[in-house]
C-alpha cells in the first residue's frame, strides 16, 4: 500500500511540475527571412571543410563556422605563443579548444558585422590543393595560405591591417558527422617581419 | 644564428644528454631516456627527453627531467619563405633530503630556452626550501630563490632579475571517521623589477561518506593573481597589468533513494573576472586593453538517476539524466556580450538479453539558446535543438562467429530569430546503419566484414525554390573486408580491401522528396601488412596500401539552337586520383626496456586535380627505461 502511495505521489508531483512549466525543449519562433543566406556544402571531402570555413567567416555565420570544427578541436599558434610567453602573456594561448574558438570567432563577427560602415573584415584563403596535402581514408592534413584584412576606426584614425600566413588544418572523418577540423596550426609569414598573423588577430578577442 | 650553428648546438646538447645518461643512469629505477629524429618533405625534427630518478636511500632523492626539441621548417609554402628554426629546451632538477618524517629540505634548478627566428627567450630559476609537517594533517612548505629572465629580439634585449618566494600550508584531515577535510593555501611572489607577479590560491574540499555508498562532496577554489607583462614585442617600452579573480564552487551528491534508484547530483558555479590596465594612461593601448576587460559567470547542473531491473535472471540497467547549464559573459561592450543556456534530457540502456545477445542504446534531446543585448540580438540570437539516438545490438552465434549491428540517428535544427539571418534556418538529419561480423575460421585465420551506409539530409526552413534548391542529400556506403592470418607465432599477415560509394546532390520536394545527383564518387582502397618477428628481438613490418578514387559529375546537355531538343543527362569523369604508399618499419628490442625503431614510407599520388606528388618520410627513435 505504501509503495503504491509512494509511486502515485511521484507521478502526481511530476505531472504538477510538468503542467506548471513550459516545454524546456521548445525553440523560439523566427521571423521570415528578408535576405540571402549562408553557404554550406556537406563536408564530403577535407577541401570542402576549408571552403565552408571561408564562406562562414566572410558571411559571419557562427553556426556554420562551428560545424567546421570537431568537438575535440584545438588551435595552436606556436610562433605567437612563444612571443606571448616572451611578453609574459602566454596564458592567452593556453587551452584553446572548440569553445574558446567559437567564443573568440563570435566576438570577432559581432565586432565586424557584415555590411557595417564603421568596420571591415575580409578573409581570403587559397583553396587550391598543394603537394604537402595528405589525405587518407579517415584523416587529412591541408595547408592553405590566407590573407585577412580588417579596418578599424579609431577616435581620429582609420587603421587597415593585413594578416598573412599559412594555416595547417588536421582533419578527421567520423562516420556520422563527416569531415571536421581537429587541429588548426597557424604560422605567420616569415617574410613579413613585424606583421601580424591570424592568431595575433584572434587573440585580441579572447 | 645560421641553421648550421643551430645544428651544432643541437648535436652538442644531444651528446651531453647521452653522455649524462650513460654516466648516471645505472641503477636509477623508474628513469627513462628517449631520442627521436623525424623527417618529411617539409620539416626535420629532433627530440630527446630524459627523466632521471635516483633514490639511493629513503632520505635522499635526485630527480632530473629534461626535454629538447629542435624543428627545422624548410622553405615555407608562402613563396620565397625562409627556413625557420624552432628550439625548445627545458630542464628541471630537484634534490630532496628528508631529515626526519617531519622535516625535509629541497633544492630546485630550472632552466628553459626557446628560440624562433631572431627571438630568444631564456628563463632560469634557483630556489631552496623546507617542508615541515607539524602534525599528520598539517604541512607547511616554504621556498625562496632567485630568477633571471631574458628576451632577446630584433629590437634589442630585455633582461629582468628578481626573487621568488612561495608559501604553502596544507590541511589533510579525517574529521570524523570517513569525513575528510582538505584545505590548501598558497602565496607565490615573483618580485621582478619590470614584470612582477603574485598569486594567491585557496582550495577547500569537504567530503562525507555514508554507509550504503552514499556520499557528498563540496569544493571551493579561489584564485587571485596580479601580474605585469611587456606591452609589445615590437617596442621595448611599457608594461601592461592584468588582475584576475577566479572562483569556483562545486558539489556532488550520490544518494540511493527508494525503489532501488541511485541518484547523482552535480552542481557547479564559476565566476571569473579579468581586468587590464596600461602604464600609459591616455594611450590607444589603454583603450585596446579595456576592450579585454571581461567577466564570465557560468553554471552547470546535472541530475541523473539509475536503476538496475531484474527480469528473469537478467539485470538491464537504465540511467536517465537532465543537464541544465549556461553562462553570462560581460565585456562591457554590448556587441561582444552573450548569454547562453542549455537543457538536455538523456538516457542510457544496457541489457544483456541472453548469454549471447546484448543491447546498448543511448538517446538525448537538447536545446541550446543564445541571447544578446537588445540592439545586437538581431543577427546572432538563435536556438539549436538536437536529437541523438544510438543503438548497438551484438550477438555471439558460436565461439567462431560474432556479429553486431549499429544504428545511429542525429538531428540538428538551427533557428535564427532575426529576419536578417533566418534564411539559414535548417534541419540537418543523419542516419547510419552499420552491420559487421567477425568469423574466427581457425586459430590461424580470422575474417572481418563490415558494411556501413549513411544518409545526410539538409533542408532549409524557408527554401521555396523547386529548381536550384539549397536542400541537399549526401549518401555514402562502404564495405570493408579484412583477413588476419597467423602463419606462425612470429609471422602475421593482415589484408584489407574496401569499396566506397558516395553521391551528393539537390533534394527536391515534388510531392515527395527526390534526389538530383550532382556528382558521385567511387573509391577502391586496401592494404597488406606483415608483422615478422626474427629471433624474438628483431621485428620487421613491411606494408603496402592503395587508394584509387574516381569522381563523376552529372550534367545536362542541351542544344542551344533547338528549343525542342530533349535534355540529355551526362555523367562525365571529373577527377581521378591514385595513391600508393609503401612502408617499412624495423624494431630492434635490445631488452624489455630498450628499443630502437626505424620507420620509412614513400607516398606517390597521381591525380588530375593534384598532379604527380612524391612524399617521403622517415623516423628513427631510441628509448630506454630503467
Amino acid at each position: 500500500m505504501n509503495k503504491i502511495l509512494c509511486k502515485t505521489s511521484i507521478v502526481l508531483l511530476i505531472l504538477i511540475f510538468a503542467a506548471g512549466c513550459k516545454n524546456p525543449f521548445s525553440t523560439r519562433e523566427s521571423e521570415p527571412p528578408i535576405g540571402t543566406s549562408g553557404t554550406w556544402e556537406v563536408p564530403t571531402e577535407p577541401r570542402i571543410v576549408v571552403a565552408n570555413l571561408l564562406a562562414a567567416y566572410n558571411e559571419r555565420n557562427i553556426s556554420n563556422y562551428r560545424r567546421c570544427l570537431s568537438d575535440s578541436f584545438a588551435f595552436s599558434a606556436y610562433e605567437d605563443s612563444v612571443e606571448a610567453e616572451q611578453n609574459g602573456d602566454g596564458s592567452l594561448f593556453y587551452d584553446w579548444d572548440v569553445n574558446v574558438e567559437e567564443s573568440v570567432t563570435r566576438r570577432i563577427f559581432q565586432s565586424f558585422p557584415q555590411g557595417s560602415d564603421s568596420s571591415y573584415l575580409s578573409l581570403m584563403i587559397d583553396l587550391s590543393s598543394n603537394e604537402f596535402d595528405e589525405e587518407d581514408d579517415s584523416t587529412a592534413m591541408l595547408i592553405r595560405e590566407y590573407t585577412l584584412s580588417f579596418v578599424t576606426n579609431g577616435e581620429s584614425t582609420v587603421d587597415t591591417t593585413i594578416a598573412v600566413g599559412e594555416a595547417m588544418f588536421y582533419m578527421s572523418r567520423s562516420s556520422i558527422e563527416g569531415w571536421a577540423i581537429d587541429l588548426w596550426i597557424d604560422r605567420p609569414d616569415p617574410r613579413e617581419s613585424g606583421s601580424i598573423s591570424w592568431a595575433d588577430f584572434k587573440v585580441q578577442f579572447r | 644564428m645560421s641553421p648550421s650553428s643551430n645544428t651544432a648546438g643541437v648535436i652538442r646538447f644531444g651528446v651531453v644528454v647521452i653522455l649524462l645518461c650513460m654516466a648516471i643512469l645505472t641503477e636509477a629505477e623508474g628513469s627513462t631516456f628517449r631520442t627521436l629524429f623525424n623527417q618529411d618533405n617539409q620539416t626535420y625534427r629532433w627530440e630527446s627527453s630524459l627523466l632521471y630518478n635516483y633514490k639511493p636511500s629513503d632520505r635522499f632523492r635526485v630527480l632530473i627531467d629534461g626535454r629538447l626539441r629542435s624543428t627545422l621548417i624548410k622553405e615555407s609554402l608562402i613563396a620565397s619563405g625562409a627556413d625557420q628554426w624552432q628550439e625548445d629546451r627545458e630542464i628541471n632538477s630537484r634534490l630532496t633530503y628528508q631529515f626526519s618524517p617531519r622535516v625535509g629540505v629541497n633544492f630546485d634548478i630550472y632552466q628553459s630556452y626557446n628560440s624562433l627566428g631572431q627571438r630568444r627567450l631564456q628563463d632560469s630559476e634557483i630556489t631552496g626550501g623546507a617542508v615541515y609537517r607539524l602534525t599528520r594533517w598539517l604541512k607547511f612548505n616554504y621556498r625562496l630563490g632567485g630568477m633571471i629572465t631574458s628576451r632577446d629580439e630584433e629590437l634589442g634585449k630585455r633582461l629582468d632579475r628578481g626573487a621568488k618566494m612561495f608559501w604553502n600550508a596544507m590541511v589533510d584531515s579525517r574529521v570524523f571517521g570517513r569525513d575528510r577535510l582538505n584545505a590548501e593555501f598558497s602565496i607565490e611572489e615573483n618580485i621582478f623589477r619590470t614584470i612582477p607577479s603574485n598569486e594567491f590560491t585557496f582550495t577547500g574540499e569537504y567530503s562525507k561518506s555514508f554507509a550504503g555508498g552514499d556520499s557528498f562532496l563540496v569544493k571551493y577554489v579561489d584564485f587571485r593573481g596580479k601580474r605585469k607583462y611587456y606591452a609589445s614585442a615590437y617596442s621595448l617600452e611599457g608594461t601592461n597589468s592584468q588582475v584576475k579573480h577566479e572562483r569556483a564552487l562545486e558539489s556532488i551528491l550520490i544518494k540511493g533513494i527508494p525503489l532501488g534508484v541511485q541518484t547523482r547530483i552535480e552542481a557547479a558555479i564559476d565566476f571569473n573576472e579579468y581586468r587590464y590596465t596600461s602604464e600609459e594612461a591616455d594611450s590607444s593601448e589603454l583603450s585596446r586593453l579595456k576592450d579585454r576587460d571581461n567577466s564570465r559567470f557560468s553554471h552547470n547542473l546535472v541530475v541523473s538517476a539509475g536503476r538496475k531491473f531484474h527480469i528473469a535472471d537478467r539485470t538491464p540497467e537504465i540511467t536517465v539524466h537532465y543537464r541544465f547549464s549556461g553562462y553570462d559573459e560581460d565585456f562591457g561592450l554590448d556587441e561582444r556580450d552573450q548569454e547562453s543556456s542549455y537543457g538536455e534530457l538523456g538516457c542510457i540502456l544496457t541489457f544483456d538479453i541472453t548469454d549471447r545477445d546484448s543491447l546498448s542504446a543511448d538517446a538525448s534531446v537538447g536545446v541550446r539558446s543564445f541571447y544578446h543585448p537588445d540592439e545586437f540580438a538581431l543577427i546572432a540570437d538563435r536556438d539549436v535543438s538536437s536529437e541523438i539516438f544510438n543503438l548497438t545490438y551484438s550477438r555471439i552465434w558460436s565461439k567462431y562467429l560474432r556479429s553486431n549491428v549499429r544504428f545511429g540517428y542525429r538531428s540538428f535544427d538551427q533557428i535564427y530569430l532575426s529576419r536578417l539571418s533566418s534564411a539559414d534556418n535548417n534541419s540537418n538529419y543523419t542516419y547510419l546503419l552499420a552491420p559487421g561480423i567477425v568469423w574466427s575460421v581457425s586459430e590461424k585465420l580470422s575474417v572481418y566484414q563490415n558494411f556501413e551506409i549513411q544518409a545526410n539530409y539538409i533542408t532549409y526552413d524557408y527554401e521555396k525554390r523547386l529548381l536550384n534548391s539549397r536542400n541537399r542529400i549526401f549518401r555514402r556506403g562502404d564495405s570493408r573486408s579484412r583477413m588476419e592470418y597467423r602463419f606462425s607465432e612470429n609471422l602475421i599477415m593482415d589484408i584489407e580491401y574496401g569499396y566506397r560509394y558516395e553521391d551528393y546532390g539537390q533534394l527536391v520536394w515534388d510531392e515527395q522528396w527526390q534526389q538530383l545527383t550532382s556528382w558521385d564518387r567511387r573509391t577502391h582502397f586496401g592494404n597488406i601488412t606483415f608483422d615478422y618477428l626474427f629471433f624474438g628481438r628483431f621485428r620487421v613490418l613491411p606494408g603496402y596500401s592503395f587508394d584509387y578514387k574516381r569522381e563523376w559529375e552529372h550534367t545536362e546537355e542541351t542544344d542551344p539552337t533547338d528549343d525542342e531538343a530533349p535534355i540529355e543527362k551526362a555523367r562525365v569523369m571529373k577527377d581521378r586520383q591514385d595513391q600508393r604508399i609503401i612502408s617499412l618499419q624495423f624494431e630492434y628490442i635490445f631488452s624489455e626496456l630498450e628499443r630502437f625503431t626505424f620507420a620509412a614510407s614513400r607516398r606517390i599520388i597521381d591525380g588530375w586535380r593534384r598532379g604527380h606528388i612524391r612524399d617521403d618520410k622517415f623516423t628513427v627513435s631510441l628509448s630506454r627505461s630503467f
